[in-house]
């Protein structure tokens, strides 16, 4: 019984090539691409997930803001008996790990400086020494298997020195293992933060707290406790939102966010895309499979009457869905593959490396089945016994055609809404590339420094100003970047925060940041650790009177010199927020070349000049261009993998519409024979199969129009800058599905029309 | 008002090569009641096809009002059976998504005619085929014989010069037969020409002129009694 069911699922199959071609195409396409969203689901959704405690141990937001006073952990716990731990962590410990021997091997990673309160909280896997020893002993710290491997080549390297941000000398007592990808953080070491005495200083705010809490009893009640605690201790009016560390991944519009963060909407609306791919699919499937039913249902006639049950009948679409289901799986196993080796894997976020084969079938067998059993499940319209007797066939067959349309305007609505949305997200990606930043950023190399280059700064400035084709050089402590370092203070008994960036004296000067107010940095040492203000810090604080007047910094006071123009020195994602330049030319580790002329000559000239003093250290250059765009970059990658989906989503729905046109004009062939016969044209016949799918069309992109209008504005608002959604997007879309729809209808009518008319009168 | 030259229609399948009809030469007058019998498979339904212009023959001429038209272009077709030539199938071919008079009125959409009278001119065929009743109806709703009326009613409705009828009877009992024959007589008296094929002898006698085919070929011809026909030849 199951062989003669088996055969003649794969006959039918065999048969119908044409339908079980598209079929599995359509599929294994979907499979592939479900596939590899999911796992970038699961990858983004499992942020931090190896942290035992990642749900109950939660990090404090202080308004729009992450940072707040050195002393909030010690006095909220002293206050609140049901927190079990807290921490105070300061991310601004050190950017880069030295070797100590050797300046030009380094590990760039950020160190933070906690407390052992941390170990109790974190998830660690320490390889090697006393993880605790580095939060008591201020001369020691642990580093990350990552950094001991890079500047040691081992992870045995307890009792070894290393430098940090070339200075100060750290021991290494501990080594644990480096945070897997999916951590919104990855220290690259820790140490104690007794060694930082600001924490104590109650006009600081640039540390990070975090509570351990039993999640239950996390209420808006505890929140405004906390903040009525610290409001009273500092006289402050900050509100409180506790962030469970499994959701800092997902924090959005933080400012002083050091955490690798992803907005969740775009997670969801990849989501989205491989649940419509995977519904379109299945779609196309329940559609060719009823629209060649009626031919069947004389074959399932005849095996009634010698003795079939409806059972059997049920069972051979079962085997032929998962026949097709898992040839498409296989196919699809080598899609994944394919794109794995392409170049459009650096686009997606996430290692799909780290999934392996076990993972990978486990997820494709889930996809498939489930794919499968869905498209035998929806009902085919086919009663049995209606083929007995007639009369209730004419009824039946009306509903079942009716529910086809459906279907299909689904189909039409989800292209529409697919082509339209594309052609916004690319909008969008095009405004943010060409929106003008207020800083000019073309020509400019960037390196960063090694430590005996830093020793000699000057004399590497002329030597790279030797050649012709370099125009100017700068330096700072970093790029346009949106991970600067944040300062909170009490300045004039107001607490103010703003980003502080260390530059040299000319860096204002070299990226055409205009002054407004007060003047430029000059050479004259006097100018050391003075500030120059954005516009927007002066705005917010009302700090104009303050020009010339001194301002608190690490050590001591400086003055602000002068107040400069706003530009966007973060993404497109974040609106211009209080910064300041700090001239310190100690903390610039990054050198900036601007440059006309022969790119190669210019990047030979300036290899030379760095390898003559650095010959051991890999010259590792970059475009400023290319790194401030780096800040859209990962945005970018997701526009780009989104359209690049949506393509695949629209192919498939291409493949159904295909199908479902060639089922409809076959069914039609005998009438276009008689038509044909009475008289009408080839031109009649094409209007007449193509009115009923440009109708469907119509009735698909007034249900698109504002769906996509909503979603599209839903998304474009998590820009503060966005272009708007013009009219003719949608034209150009409809457009483009009806010609689509068109085309396969002309391809498959011409045929059936242009011949003669008794051919297709003799067709069954 | 038809003559055909040595009309040959030959069919290639990847087995065999059937010669369907060979060197027919035939000949209907404007006005003229032709009955066409012959064996089951002998090229009765090929021949009406031809001259109908629903297939081309593989070879010979085929003259149409004097003029040529088995090299015709699919346009000029189109343009020919439109209005001046009516069908009646061998298996009705009326479509099921269609009622009794949208497939009545399908001649005359394309004959691009106004609603109101398309209306008015199906309203009277339905009448005088007694069938204006199941207007309504689809085919699958009608007996044989109410199918078949509804063919011929959609074969006449446009008032062709030349109705080709691939056996009208063959699905009726006899006194349904006999109307639709009388139907037929009474449509030729109009002023219709008329192919027929039949297999009923009695049906035959309706026309005025039996051809009868067997195996491609044309081989008596008679005319008869009391029906003499003459025509002036065009
Ligand atoms: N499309 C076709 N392909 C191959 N052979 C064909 C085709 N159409 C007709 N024939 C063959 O041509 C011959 C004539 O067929 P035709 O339909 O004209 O016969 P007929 O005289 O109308 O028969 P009946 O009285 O049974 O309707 C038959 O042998 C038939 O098998
Ligand atoms: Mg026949």
């Amino acid at each position: 019984m199951t062989n003669y069911l088996l055969k003649t699922a794969f006959r039918h199959i065999i048969h119908r090539k044409y339908f079980s071609l598209l079929n599995i195409v359509g599929f294994a396409m979907a499979f592939a691409t479900s596939l590899i969203i999911f796992f970038y689901v699961i990858f983004e959704y499992s942020f931090d997930s190896h942290h035992e405690k990642a749900a109950t141990v939660y990090r404090i937001e202080f308004g729009d803001q992450v940072i707040y006073k050195g002393i909030t952990a010690q006095l909220l716990k002293d206050k609140m008996p049901e927190i079990k731990n807290a921490t105070t962590l300061s991310p601004y410990a050190g950017q880069v790990i030295v070797h100590p021997t050797q300046p030009d091997n380094i590990y760039a990673g950020r160190v933070f400086q906690s407390d052992s309160a941390l170990s109790k909280m974190l998830t660690f896997d320490v390889l090697m020494g006393d993880l605790d020893a580095a939060f008591i002993d201020k001369s020691k710290m642990a580093i990350a298997s990552d950094a001991a491997l890079q500047l040691f080549g081992s992870t045995s390297v307890i009792g070894e020195k290393v430098l940090i941000n070339y200075g100060r000398e750290m021991e290494i007592c501990a080594v644990y293992k480096s945070f897997p990808s999916n951590s919104s953080f990855s220290p690259a070491g820790f140490m104690s933060i007794k060694q930082n005495q600001s924490r104590f200083d109650r006009s600081e705010s640039s540390f990070l707290t975090f509570v351990e809490l039993d999640s239950h009893l996390v209420t808006e009640r505890l929140k405004q406790r906390m903040a009525e605690i610290l409001n009273a201790e500092f006289d402050d009016e900050v509100t409180i939102h506790l962030r469970a560390l499994k959701d800092v991944h997902f924090a959005e519009k933080i400012n002083y966010e050091y955490a690798k963060v992803t907005k969740r909407s775009t997670v969801d609306l990849f989501l989205s895309i491989a649940f419509l791919i995977l519904i379109i699919s299945v779609i196309n499937y329940y559609n060719f499979k009823c629209g060649i039913m009626p031919t069947r249902e004389k074959n399932f006639f005849v095996q009634e009457v010698n003795g079939a049950k409806l059972k059997h009948i049920r069972l051979t679409l079962l085997i032929e869905g998962l026949i097709v289901c898992v040839v498409a799986a296989a196919l699809a196993y080598l899609l994944v593959e394919l794109f794995n080796s392409s170049q459009l894997s650096d686009l997606v976020p996430y290692d799909l490396k780290e999934f392996g084969l076990g993972q990978r079938l486990l997820m494709l067998s889930a996809i498939s089945i489930s794919a499968a059993v869905i498209s035998v499940l929806l009902p085919t319209g086919f009663k049995f016994t209606d083929t007995l007797v007639g009369k209730y066939r004419q009824a039946s067959t009306k509903s079942f055609i009716s529910m086809r349309g459906i279907l299909m305007t689904f189909q039409f609505i989800a292209s529409l809404v697919l082509i339209i949305s594309s052609i916004v997200i690319y909008q969008q990606k095009q405004f943010l590339l060409h929106y003008d930043t207020g800083i000019a950023t073309n020509n400019i190399l960037s390196f960063p420094l090694s430590g005996k280059i830093k020793k000699n700064l000057d004399s590497f400035t002329s030597e790279l100003k030797k050649s012709a084709h370099i125009t100017d050089v700068t330096y700072a402590a970093h790029g346009p970047s949106n991970t600067m370092m944040g300062w909170g203070r009490t300045i004039d008994g107001e607490s103010a925060s703003f980003y502080v960036w260390p530059v040299a004296e000319n860096f204002l000067s070299f990226f055409d940041v205009k002054v407004l107010k007060g003047r430029d940095y000059s050479t004259n040492t006097m100018d050391n650790n003075t500030f120059i203000f954005n516009q927007t810090a002066i705005d917010k604080y009302n700090w104009e009177h303050k020009l010339n007047k001194q301002f608190p910094t690490f050590s001591g006071e400086a003055d602000m010199i002068g107040i400069c123009e706003n530009f966007n020195y973060a993404s497109l994602h974040h609106t211009v927020d209080p910064m300041c330049f700090w001239l310190n030319r100690g903390r610039c580790n990054m050198a900036f070349v601007k440059f006309s002329g022969n790119l190669p000559l210019v990047i030979d000239h300036v290899e030379n000049c760095f390898k003559d003093v650095s010959p051991n250290q890999m010259f590792d250059y970059g475009f400023v261009d290319d790194t401030y765009q780096a800040y859209y970059k990962s945005e970018m990658n997701l526009f780009k993998l989104i359209s690049f989906f949506s393509f695949i989503a629209l192919l498939i729905t291409a493949i159904g519409i295909t199908g479902l046109v060639t089922i409809i004009t076959q069914r039609h062939i005998k009438e276009i024979g008689i038509r044909k016969a009475n008289g009408a044209r080839i031109y009649d016949i094409i209007k007449l199969l193509n009115r009923k799918i440009t109708y469907t069309i119509i009735i698909a992109f007034v249900i698109s129009v504002p769906l996509v209008w909503y979603l599209m504005e839903l998304w474009m608002n998590n820009f503060i800058v966005h272009t708007a959604i013009q009219w003719y997007y949608f034209l150009l879309g409809g457009m483009g599905v009806w010609l689509l729809a068109t085309l396969v209808t002309l391809r498959q009518t011409w045929k059936a029309a242009s011949q003669n008319p008794i051919k297709a009168l003799r067709y069954e | 008002m038809l003559r055909t030259n040595n009309l040959q229609k030959v069919f290639r399948t990847e087995e065999v090569e059937t010669t369907a009809l060979n060197n027919v030469n035939i000949h209907v007058q404007k006005g003229e009641f032709v009955a066409i019998m012959g064996p089951s498979g002998c090229g009765k339904s090929t021949l009406l096809n031809i001259i109908g212009l629903l297939d081309n023959p593989t070879d010979g001429e085929l003259f149409f009002d004097g003029q040529e038209i088995a090299s015709f272009k699919e346009r000029q077709r189109t343009n020919l059976r439109k209005g001046n030539i009516g069908f009646v199938f061998q298996s009705f071919n009326l479509i099921d998504e269609l009622n009794v008079f949208e497939n009545i009125e399908m001649p005359l959409v394309y004959l691009k005619l106004s609603a109101k009278e398309r209306r008015e001119r199906v309203q009277k065929v339905m009448e005088r085929m007694q069938i204006a009743h199941r207007a309504k109806h689809f085919p699958q709703q009608l007996s044989g014989g109410q199918q078949q009326r509804v063919a011929i009613a959609r074969a006449v409705v446009a008032s062709p010069k030349l109705i080709l009828a691939d056996e009208p009877t063959g699905n009726l009992d006899s006194r349904n037969g006999a109307e639709v024959m009388n139907l037929l007589r009474q449509l030729n008296e109009e002023g219709t020409t008329i192919v027929m094929v039949t297999h009923s002898a009695e049906h035959a006698e309706y026309a005025h002129r039996t051809i009868n085919l067997f195996d491609g070929h044309v081989v008596t011809e008679q005319i008869h009694q009391n029906k003499s026909f003459e025509a002036v030849e065009l």
